[in-house]
């Protein structure tokens, strides 16, 4: 089971829940499980960064997830 | 209007050219003498990217008229090196890495050449308030003038 | 010929493009011209806010020269979102904010473009266009913007949910966003000392010397060229594709050579128009900003409102923060306010926060990322406020932030922990500086600050060629801006045991280099060295396939040292084979060898810096000079060290402005009053001393050598450094920016009232 954050920006969808275990393969399948758990995450948890295992990625939906895998959900930035 | 036809004398070549009464020599520089290593930061003057030497006097072309330079000799960053052999300061420059983006070298050699020419062993405060008329964003000032200390300290 | 044997990494060698931009040579975007060529200019809107009523361009049409004039009708209206790498851009409000449709959103915005002849020609005929609007209110700061009865920007733009009652009702204000750990009330109870301050800063510009420049040429075939100064070719590729609706295969960019960009340069304003009008005219059109219009109409950085609480127990331990950050976003939504508050308490492990950001829309130009975008703001008042707690607490400034500083293995403020981490070492750093416990003169303060930035990964392609004579080529697609061709170069001499004067590296336009992400958020030494590095293996890898097929062995037998193919042991009879020897005979051993490396690199490297400013205040004039400067900075790993110092210099500087006396003033109107380089005073050389830097080497895990983003961080720390360095020096804690004069001097005379 992945080991979940999520943010102040989306846990005010799931009733102030911050951090779960969900069983996902890769990163598209945990943002489809929390949608379907909270329905107000859907169309929001994409438009966040993803932090696994300490890497950060801005869009990563096919990133292979392990029993072990810790996963941030971070807003988006940009550099100049 | 007609345009007005000027001869003067651009890195020793002579050079002809036609320009419009309100045109600037940096517009003619680069417009009509092909000369594009001048650049223009501002138009008023207050970058010295545009920098080059009239009768050997350092001076913003963007603030020269092109009419002005009728008879007259005009040193460009074209003429700073020698055929294929760099002016010291252009050595230096790149030896320091006193140049990131570039834009504002150009304008820097040739105000630094004319210091030189002036005073050749500046202090580092002379050589910093001499060079204060040309802007750079990219390196903080100091490998230019680091640079510029070791042709004045050669 | 230099010694192979030894390694080029950390070196200083000449950059390969140097002599180009010391003689003149070097071509950047005003720098091509065209035969047949049309020069465009642009009619921007006398008013801050105004809706347009009508265009009339039948006047200027007429006019001799003008061989094209073109307006928002002449483009489709855009509902596309382009990809820009870290985020994606709407570009409706991108489109919009390059050709107006029905509002002018401050003053300077394009309403329409006229190509000509020459540039007085079509000057003058765009002061021809006529255009009626009905004139609104202009709303020029955060205050103005949520008053309750400020003028509307966006009739479409309604508040989120966050807003409670006022949600769905129209607003300035375009998103809010939330940051939280622990527990804020309990937080504060604990501590022993509370410090809370509001700040303000101002709209300030990238300042880059080269104003934006491109030419296009829409040809008959329905192929278009665009030669252009950018930090990302295919970025303006993607854009012009989208605003213009053509295909992008369509579109080829070439980036020249670019005079700055720290951010700038990436969203497109003037190219889109340009492609419009070479379409319209048959024939390519050059178009050049004024100065003038660069500050009014480009893209600089947000003002900012921050209110900002900290507390600490007596012992120095911080135990919690709250803030509320106000970013301009300019005309249209999307300032780095969430960026400003994931930065500002990056640097310390604070178990109770609540930071909240909010992205308000204002009646000036469209924000564009600078350097950090984000970070330098919310830092400021992070470090004023840490530095006034070291103050009443009676410690040191910089033992205070060591005793709460982050390692590796500490959680960010955005949630995963930190990788190996450099703050702590740069503090230590500071901390054993002679700087640090040099004696201060008269008048003269000496301040430190901290700062942060995440730096970008992303997606970049490399290919490596060798040539018969065993030198190598290296192409990518990401401009020059500070370095990264030398530093590619070097990493390909390092790979292939070449010297660096045989590789050359070029940066190719979007037909023929591999897809890469834009030259910015430190990412092109990080991650297009990555591809460069796999490019180069690569082509290592080939060369010993080569050598096995020489020698009639299997290719895991060959190795590899220093620039040459070693045979396998017992191979006495078989000599090394140097790349050159390779290279010679590639026709023979199976033809051309091109290394490729295409990759998408994770964001994990982030950087932090502390700085150290002695400042000198004059008390009659309220002027400041800085009289000293020591920047520490992580750094991962030096390529080339001339130019990561040549980053961390360029940043102080650029800090030191933001400080010290850059704004952009306004008028009542929404009229900027000082959009030229002498009232927007940037530094120049008398008002800086040498700038000292430490670089500090802590490896970045995710990098074959360590390499971590090194151009940003060095702007966030200067903000406070300075600040703190003022109230050193005159013990009045200016919470304002720019620390001008006037603004000094009333400081002064108030306290001492």
């Amino acid at each position: 089971m992945a080991k979940v954050y999520l943010p102040a920006d989306l846990s005010r969808h799931t009733g102030g829940v911050e951090i779960l275990e969900i069983d996902a393969p890769r990163v598209r399948e945990l943002q489809q499980a929390l949608a379907a758990r909270f329905p107000a995450l859907a169309g929001e948890i994409e438009r966040f960064a993803v932090a696994v295992d300490g890497e950060i990625y801005s869009d990563a939906p096919y990133h292979v997830l392990t029993s072990e895998s810790e996963v941030y959900f971070i807003p988006r930035i940009a550099g100049g | 209007m007609s345009r007005l036809h000027i001869e003067t004398t651009i890195n020793g070549e002579p050079v002809e050219f036609l320009c419009e009464a309100q045109d600037s020599l940096l517009a003619a520089l680069r417009d009509q003498a092909g000369l594009t290593g001048t650049k223009e930061g501002c138009t008023t003057g207050d970058c010295g990217a545009c920098s080059v030497l009239l009768d050997g006097r350092l001076v913003p072309s963007c603030l020269v008229l092109a009419a002005e330079v009728q008879g007259r000799r005009v040193t460009t960053i074209e003429g700073i090196a020698t055929g294929d052999r760099l002016h010291p300061l252009q050595q230096r420059f790149l030896e320091h890495a006193a140049l990131q983006c570039g834009i504002c070298t150009p304008g820097f050699i040739v105000a630094a050449k004319a210091l030189l020419d002036a005073n050749p062993h500046p202090t580092e405060e002379e050589a910093r308030y001499w060079l204060a008329g040309n802007l750079c964003r990219c390196t903080g000032y100091d490998k230019i003038i680091r640079a510029v200390m070791a042709v004045a300290n050669d | 010929m230099t010694d192979r044997a030894a390694p080029v990494i950390g070196t200083r060698p000449v950059r390969h493009d140097g002599v180009d931009k010391v003689t003149g040579r070097a071509s950047y975007g005003a720098d091509l011209a065209m035969p047949d060529m049309l020069h465009g200019a642009v009619l921007r809107s006398p008013h801050a806010h105004a809706r347009i009523l009508s265009i009339d361009t039948r006047a200027a049409e007429a006019m001799p020269g003008v061989k094209a004039v073109i307006t928002a009708a002449d483009i489709p209206e855009c509902f596309a979102t382009v990809a820009m790498g870290e985020l994606p851009m709407d570009m409706h409000d991108g489109s919009d904010n390059v050709i107006a449709r029905t509002k002018v959103l401050y003053h300077g915005h394009v309403v329409a473009a006229v190509a000509a002849t020459t540039v007085d020609a079509a000057s003058e005929a765009a002061r021809r266009i006529e255009v009626v609007y009905d004139k609104l209110k202009p709303v020029l700061g955060i205050d103005e913007a949520i008053a309750p009865d400020a003028p509307i920007l966006h009739a479409g733009l309604t508040a989120g949910d966050w807003a409670g009652q006022a949600a769905g009702r129209p607003t300035n204000v375009a998103s809010r966003m939330e940051l939280k750990r622990g527990d804020l009330a309990q937080g504060f109870a604990a501590a022993d000392t509370i410090v809370e301050h509001e700040f303000r800063t101002t709209m300030v510009h990238q300042g880059y010397i080269e104003p934006h420049a491109c030419l296009a040429r829409y040809g008959q075939d329905g192929r278009v060229s665009v030669w252009t100064s950018t930090q990302g070719p295919f970025l303006v590729r993607d854009q012009c594709a989208a605003i213009l609706d053509i295909d992008a295969a369509k579109i080829k960019v070439t980036p020249s050579e670019i005079g700055g960009g720290f951010g700038g340069k990436i969203v497109v304003y003037l190219e889109p128009l340009a492609i419009a009008l070479s379409r319209k005219a048959n024939r390519p059109v050059k178009m050049v900003m004024s100065r003038d219009e660069v500050f009014r109409a480009s893209g600089p950085t947000s003002g900012t409102v921050i209110r900002m609480k900290m507390g600490a127990t007596r012992d120095g331990t911080l135990v919690a923060a709250s803030a509320s950050l106000w970013y301009e976003a300019g005309a249209y939504r999307g300032s780095p306010a969430g960026a400003g508050a994931m930065c500002c308490l990056a640097s310390y492990k604070i178990p109770n926060f609540l930071i909240e950001a909010y992205d308000v829309v204002v009646n000036k130009p469209k924000v564009a990322a600078y350097r950090a975008p984000g970070s330098p703001m919310s830092t400021f008042a992070t470090e004023s406020l840490v530095d006034e707690l070291a103050r009443t607490l009676g410690m040191d400034p910089i033992e205070l932030r060591l005793k709460n500083a982050v390692a590796e293995g500490d959680k960010a403020p955005y949630g995963p922990a930190y990788g190996p981490i450099g703050l702590q070492d740069v503090l230590r750093a500071a901390q054993r500086h002679p700087h640090w416990k040099a004696p201060l003169g008269k008048n003269q303060g000496r301040g430190v600050a901290c700062g942060f930035w995440f730096n970008g990964g992303m997606g970049s392609s490399a290919s490596v060629t060798l040539g018969a004579d065993g030198s190598a080529a290296v192409v990518t697609g990401n401009p020059d801006i500070g370095g990264t061709r030398v530093a590619q170069a070097m990493m390909v001499a390092e790979e292939l045991g070449i010297p660096v004067e045989r590789v050359r590296a070029s940066v190719a336009d979007t037909d023929t280099a591999g897809y890469t992400d834009l030259t910015g958020g430190s990412r092109v030494c990080y991650a297009t060295g990555m591809a460069v590095i796999r490019a180069a293996r690569d082509v290592r890898d080939q060369l010993r396939g080569r050598a096995a097929k020489i020698w009639d062995v299997p290719i895991d037998a060959v190795g590899w040292d220093a620039g040459r193919a070693v045979p396998p042991n017992g191979r006495g009879d078989r000599e090394a084979l140097t790349v050159a020897d390779l290279a010679a005979q590639l026709p023979k051993t199976g033809g051309p060898i091109v290394g490729h490396a295409a990759l998408y690199a994770p964001a994990a490297g982030p950087g932090f810096a502390a700085h150290i400013c002695d400042l000198e205040v004059d008390p009659e004039t309220g002027g400041s000079r800085v009289v000293r400067y020591t920047a520490f900075q992580d750094v991962g790993r030096a390529v080339h060290a001339g130019y990561v110092e040549g980053q961390m210099q360029g940043g102080v500087a650029q800090g030191v402005g933001w400080a010290l006396n850059e704004e952009y003033i306004y008028a009542d109107d929404g009229v900027m009053q000082n959009a030229g380089f002498l009232d927007y005073r940037m530094p120049v050389a008398s008002d800086l001393p040498m700038i000292e830097t430490v670089m500090i080497e802590v490896a970045n895990p995710l990098h074959p050598y360590g390499v971590r983003g090194v151009g940003e961080v060095p702007i966030v720390p200067p903000l406070a450094a300075v600040a703190n360095a003022m109230r050193d020096a005159t013990g009045v804690r200016f919470t304002e920016l720019p620390l001008s004069p006037p603004r000094v001097l009333n400081g002064l005379e108030k306290s001492s009232a």
